[in-house]
């Protein structure tokens, strides 16, 4: 595949441009051989237990960026338990048993005590001599503690933008560092996985509570997206937000995050993706050391809830302060299914840039909108949704942002047909593309996701060859099957008077 | 896929991103980056001294005890300048990664030396200069080039400079330079992209109020300095009296070659840019005068306790006053108190207290913002309503434990440590470099500044730090603005004895965020 590449897509670019004008060619041929020079450089392999190993040697600094992820997700939660995958993200900057306590055999024996407490709290929630020997607990545990002393140690010794993600398929721990401590990083980030401690559980509870407002309750747009996204997907797991409800988060406990991480943190589970000052020959033993030591496990069960047909138009209202806005959503398939890169070329031609329709028509033109973004979410393991975000222009009202919006639909599933839009829109997805690979830290990231959802880091590669292939009845047609009334779910947010 | 994998929420450890917002609206951070594809290669021999396999022996904490000082070596990535006739100062760096190049042109200038009768116009220049057409390319004929190549340009003017700036395919190098520099000196400003500008405008304005942390920087921008320039906050009726001669006058006057700086980094030569720089830019005619110095800074107008009543199920509180200007003799003493602080990452005292320790927050920061003449000090959290008070009081708390005790020296030297390991990361390719000189160009930096910047921070001490938390925060000048339900205005009230003097006392205003905004005269 590598050496098909190259000729492949211009090949197939000669034949399908009408109007083939030099910058096409130079456009798709520059990003074609970047692409081929980076996917050269990759360095693959697996270590002795199955957790595999990607390398991008980049040392142009004596730094890297190091990246951590694991294929599990808001979509992995059992029933009553949404949220805990972002709860176990954030218990992994928690520490180890050496790093976080001046003395670990005790803060295990009280950690266990509070565990006990918590299982019995759970069932009797107002019990006061609970409260009590809970709070004795705590005091003693308190004691014990060096806070943040895991994210601390990191800072000492100069880490950059270190943070993680969970999204609803995929958890990502990255930093950057100064590559003298590339062996400390292969150290604390084995040691989250196969020592990880829940002290500061409840506490950290709260915090993910205090999140959860910030980006949905106080956020009429989070709010409208939860709800929207709720209605989209009412089997798959899709449907439910990855931070949790509130009343499934109150009520994780430590000891369920401890089994939710034995099941998932398993080496066929894992992926080391590193990009800098690295290489493999010079660091394979030192991942090997640390990494290598995690222990095999089962692979974990995934979902098998498929989201049954649309069966219709659904149209859910929410009524809250902040202005109006409408989203709209068409269920479609990922990647490898072939209609994905055709859809995500129709979404770059729809909605991409300044020429497409739906902008020159509902914001140029008509003038009824702000705005009209776009997005394929909110993952990317299961069928998705292809969703249009558009905020309306005062005086106009969501009804009328969705009646301009259906009729430039309508038109250009009937007649669209522009070969220089087209070739603009590979463009640019070829080089947005490229202008994503450009840190380290994206680089890193964005291997490591490939290989956890596709088994494949090459998927991104394989993908941008096919959306170069796309042709415009292959857009129209796919403009016809996917954005119908009958596959589509609007949310609109429409304002609340305050009482 | 990375493709554009639009998580649309992505949930993330940080939170820094709100305070970021903060920072934008307050606006007290200059560059955050110069080029929009920044970018690296060559090989370089690696020297540090580091083993290149793994130690062996037991795997142990312990065995990671000793901790450097910023001994990184620094790359180093030759760039280029030159200056043009007219008074342009060129720089050039080659990075050959990838096929890209970006170019921006910097500008002194902006609302900072707005008179009050044309409030916004920078900003409207800005957006218009690419937006409304240039040279003999109609609005629409020039998004059209600028897609053919896959390119972008973009222009935009901040408070204090303005910035016009292009990437592209290097191979399109001269194509999408010379139109960036169509923008730069024959934008058109098209009559139908000004209204539909306008419209925008307008409705930004009016969504302002559906983001609490917006209203929250807003009103606190305006109550320490609402009214001048150093404070202006833009209104529907500054855009209604935008007009395209007003804009024209504009450019003519501002967008001018003497002290103006291009920077141009990519897979280009520095002979190609030379050629195409002097080409495309040598005729751009010099001013008779340079920017006259800003206008002097106003005192602080207002402080004390404000409530912004939102029925929200989280409440924002941010606290405000008059910062230090710009590399003060004490910035390296406060680098260190902020990082230590509440700037630094988890491991500042407000996220370990508040964050980690007492779970009240997802998000709160705190920092002293040097800026032009004067800066911001500001402490940032959002916290479930009836929990206000307690957060108040244990961020103030945290506050004067920085103000009545030095830092312990274990303390300091790891924060040193850490603001040390981390310079190494302004220089890791040759844009991010050549970024940094334009920064140090454009702000004029003390001479030598990199050279000594990690000598000056090994020289702070524990009573620098404790002097700079005394000097820069001050009770009584504090703004604090609460947004939220009036549940979140009971549990600060339940909460004011305990805070210090004189907000223990302090009457609460309550206010409309209108009301906040209409004081501004």
């Amino acid at each position: 595949m590598k050496i098909h590449l190259q000729f492949k897509i211009l090949l197939i670019i000669l034949c399908t441009s009408l109007h083939p004008t030099q910058a096409c060619l130079a456009q798709i041929q520059e990003t074609v051989v970047a692409l081929k020079k980076l996917e050269s450089n990759v360095q693959f392999t697996t270590l002795s237990n199955g957790m595999r190993v990607i390398v991008y040697p980049r040392p142009i600094a004596p730094v890297f960026s190091g990246v951590l992820a694991a294929r599990v997700g808001g979509t992995d939660e059992k029933l009553g338990q949404s949220g805990i995958s972002h709860m176990l993200e954030h218990m992994a900057f928690k520490g180890t048993p050496e790093v976080g306590t001046i003395d670990y055999p005790k803060e295990k024996e009280l950690l266990a005590k509070l565990e006990q407490l918590a299982v019995r709290a759970k069932s009797n929630p107002t019990d006061e001599n609970l409260a009590k020997e809970w709070q004795l607990s705590m005091e003693e545990l308190r004691k014990l503690w060096v806070t943040d002393q895991f994210t601390r140690e990191y800072e000492k010794r100069g880490s950059v933008g270190m943070n993680a993600y969970t999204t609803s398929e995929l958890t990502a721990y990255f930093v950057n560092l100064p590559r003298t401590v590339f062996e400390f990083w292969c150290y604390m980030e084995s040691e989250r996985i196969v020592n990880p401690v829940m002290r500061q559980f409840y506490e950290e509870r709260d915090v993910v509570m205090e999140e959860r407002r910030m980006r949905y309750e106080t956020d009429p747009e989070g709010k409208l997206y939860e709800l929207l996204l709720g209605t989209v997907f009412r089997a798959h797991p899709y449907g439910k937000p990855v931070i949790g409800y509130d009343f499934d988060i109150k009520r994780i406990t430590a000891t369920d995050i401890e089994e939710f991480h034995k099941k998932f943190y398993v080496p066929s589970q894992l992926v080391v993706s590193i990009s800098g000052d690295v290489s493999l020959d010079r660091d394979l033993a030192t991942l090997e050391k640390y990494f290598g030591r995690i222990k095999v496990g089962p692979v974990p069960e995934r979902p098998h809830a498929v989201e049954p047909p649309q069966g219709g138009q659904r149209e859910v209202v929410l009524n809250e302060r902040g202005s109006p806005q409408t989203m709209i959503a068409y269920r479609k398939p990922v990647y490898p299914d072939p209609e994905d890169p055709i859809i995500s070329v129709m979404v770059e031609i729809l909605a991409g840039s300044n020429l497409s329709p739906l902008n020159k028509a509902l914001v140029e033109q008509q003038r009824v909108a702000v705005s009209v973004g776009a997005s394929e979410a909110p993952g990317n393991a299961y069928p998705n949704a292809l969703i249009f975000q558009i905020v309306p222009r005062t005086p106009n009202d969501n009804r009328v942002v969705i009646e301009a919006f259906d009729k430039v639909i309508e038109k250009f599933q009937n007649s669209w047909q522009d070969e220089e839009l087209l070739e603009f829109a590979k463009r640019s997805v070829a080089m947005s593309y490229l202008g994503s690979l450009k840190s380290s830290q994206g680089l890193a990231l964005a291997l490591a996701s490939d290989e956890l959802l596709h088994n494949n880091w090459k998927a991104s590669l394989d993908w941008f060859e096919k959306a170069m292939n796309v042709t415009s009845e292959q857009v129209r047609e796919s403009s016809k099957k996917y954005l119908s009334k009958q596959n589509r779910t609007i949310a609109r947010l429409e304002t609340k008077e305050n009482n | 896929m990375t493709k554009q994998a639009a998580q649309k929420k992505i949930l993330s450890k940080n939170p820094k991103t709100s305070f970021n917002q903060v920072m934008k609206f307050i606006n007290v951070v200059l560059i955050v980056s110069i080029f929009n594809l920044s970018s690296c290669v060559k090989h370089k021999d690696s020297l540090d001294a580091e083993k290149s396999f793994a130690s062996s022996g037991k795997i142990a904490f312990k065995n990671f005890s000793s901790i450097d000082d910023g001994t990184a070596t620094i790359p180093s990535f030759p760039y280029e300048s030159w200056t043009l006739e007219n008074g342009l100062k060129v720089y050039f760096v080659n990075d050959p990664e990838l096929p890209v190049v970006s170019s921006s042109i910097f500008i002194p200038g902006g609302s900072f030396w707005e008179k009050s009768e044309e409030r916004g116009l920078y900003a409207a220049l800005g957006d218009n200069m690419r937006s409304g057409g240039a040279g003999k390319l109609s609005p629409q004929d020039l998004d059209r080039e600028v897609e053919k190549y896959a390119a972008s340009i973009s222009s935009s003017f901040g408070q204090e400079f303005g910035s016009i700036s292009s990437s592209s395919l290097s191979t399109d190098f001269e194509k999408i330079f010379s139109l960036m520099c169509e923008v730069l000196l024959r934008p058109t400003f098209n009559r139908e992209r000004l209204s539909l500008w306008k419209g925008q405008s307008f409705e930004g304005i009016r969504r302002r109020v559906d983001d609490p942390t917006t209203v929250a920087s807003l009103a606190v921008r305006q109550l320490l300095v609402g009214g001048t320039p150093y404070g202006s906050i833009t209104l529907s009726q500054d855009i209604t009296s935008i007009t395209r001669p007003k804009l024209r006058a504009l450019h003519v006057r501002a967008v001018i070659p003497n002290n103006a700086i291009l920077a141009i980094s990519g897979n280009i030569s520095r002979e190609q840019a030379g050629i195409v720089v002097q080409k495309y830019l040598a005729a751009w005619p010099k001013a008779s005068s340079s920017l006259v110095p800003p206008p002097p800074f106003p005192d602080q107008k207002n402080s004390g306790i404000v409530f912004i009543e939102q029925p929200l199920a989280q409440a924002t509180v941010l606290i405000g006053q008059l910062g230090p200007e710009r590399f003060s003799s004490d910035q390296y003493a406060t680098e260190i108190f902020n990082q230590h602080f509440g700037s630094g990452g988890f491991g500042s005292v407000l996220m370990k207290r508040i964050r980690t320790e007492l779970g009240l927050a997802y998000g709160v920061y705190g920092s002293i913002n040097p800026g032009l003449k004067k800066g911001r000090t500001l402490l940032h959290l959002q916290t479930k309503p009836e929990s206000v008070g307690e957060a108040v009081a244990e961020s103030l708390n945290s506050l004067e434990g920085m103000k009545q005790k030095e830092i312990s020296q274990s303390d300091l030297i790891e924060t040193r440590k850490s603001i040390a390991n981390t310079f190494i990361f302004n220089f890791t390719s040759p844009s991010q470099v050549l970024g940094r000189k334009v920064q140090s160009d454009l702000i004029g930096y003390p001479p030598n500044y990199d050279q000594k910047y990690l000598e000056n921070i090994r020289a702070v001490t524990a009573a620098d730090i404790k002097e700079v938390a005394n000097k820069r925060w001050n009770y009584n000048d504090f703004v604090l603005v609460l947004v939220g339900p009036k549940t979140a205005l009971e549990s600060l009230k339940t909460a004011q004895p305990r805070l210090p003097s004189p907000l223990n006392s302090a009457k609460i205003r309550m206010a409309g965020f209108d009301e906040v905004l209409k004081l501004r005269e």
